[in-house]
């Protein structure tokens, strides 16, 4: 009987560094819906979070190689996303002078569209992540949207624990605040 | 401050969970088409090709999305057959022709060199 598990993220790294494209296509599939979401919720912007998504592939692929330690593959990908992000958050605010509640996209498209009050939903809750500064809004859509650990949003963001749990904290106050009246 | 175990039952959790944007149909193969823009060694870009193939090929099935993979000269890049075509000058439909004798739409229009009069010939749909 063969070993049917599916390969961890360290052993897809090591096959690609021996030249098994196989196995990056296989990280790209594991990744492609989860860093295209973090982009849209980073950014509310769904083409510029295609467009992200897909560099972040371009630079993996690229840098690959430099991963020391392929265990640590999952905080390194989402570093580089998270660096991307930061980059592009700096550009548009630049070129754009405008704050990112403001430069959101007009339309929502949902997985489910349901009714308008779904629809609504996710529209303030979006807008109530576009309020947050850049870096609380990166703790909060890592955690709470991807699942990470403290360790690896400190290892993904460079900072401490402790700055992670501050800041996550801090997000969460003001998305409560934000979001008073659907909390019960 | 909050701790890691009380995120699980955590209302605001629930909540934010509500803001689940939809998938675009064709990210797998708009990713293939960079990376092999970014590869500069054919032999490497046509192992990417053929590692991509079944994904891409799931992708079709499972979301409708019908996907060409083009070889220009040297380079192949992988475009949703709606961005061949979109335009009013009459294209072969991939279905019917092996060989698209223009395109004039660019499939990224920031990332993808191409242009009327270029002579594509399909690898595999």
């Amino acid at each position: 009987m063969g070993d049917e598990r599916d390969p961890t993220d360290g052993e897809l790294v090591r096959r690609f560094a021996e030249g098994d494209m196989a196995a990056f296509a296989n990280l790209v599939t594991r990744y492609q819906d989860g860093v295209f979401l973090f982009f849209c919720r980073m950014t509310g912007r769904r083409a510029d979070a295609e467009d992200l998504a897909q560099e972040t592939f371009v630079r993996v692929y690229e840098s690959l190689h430099s991963l020391n330690d392929p265990t640590r593959f999952r905080s390194w990908f989402w570093a580089i996303a998270s660096n991307l992000c930061r980059d592009y958050h700096k550009y548009r605010q630049h070129r754009h002078h405008l704050s990112i509640e403001r430069d959101i996209d007009l339309d929502l498209q949902l997985a489910d569209m349901g009714s308008a009050q779904t629809v609504e939903l996710a529209s303030r809750i979006r807008t109530a992540l576009a309020a947050l500064d850049d870096e609380r809004r990166l703790v909060v859509v890592l955690r709470e949207y991807h699942e990470l650990s403290y360790e690896e949003i400190a290892e993904t963001v460079g900072c401490s624990v402790g700055a992670v749990r501050w800041r996550l904290h801090a997000a969460r106050q003001q998305l409560r605040a934000s979001l008073s009246d659907l909390i019960g | 401050m909050e701790s890691e175990k009380s995120h699980a039952g955590d209302q605001l959790s629930q909540l934010l969970s509500a803001y689940d944007p939809a998938m675009p149909e064709d990210l797998a193969a708009k990713t293939l088409a960079r990376l092999l823009q970014s590869e500069p060694d054919r032999e490497r870009r046509r192992a990417l090709l053929q590692a991509f193939a079944g994904r891409v090929e799931e992708l079709q099935n499972g979301l409708g999305c019908s996907i060409a993979v083009v070889s220009i000269g040297d380079c192949s890049v992988v475009v949703p057959t709606s961005a061949l075509a979109r335009d009013s000058q009459p294209i072969p439909p991939i279905a019917e022709s092996k060989e698209v004798k223009s395109i004039v739409r660019e499939v990224d229009e920031r990332e993808v060199p191409v242009g009327v009069g270029y002579t594509f010939t399909i690898d595999a749909v």
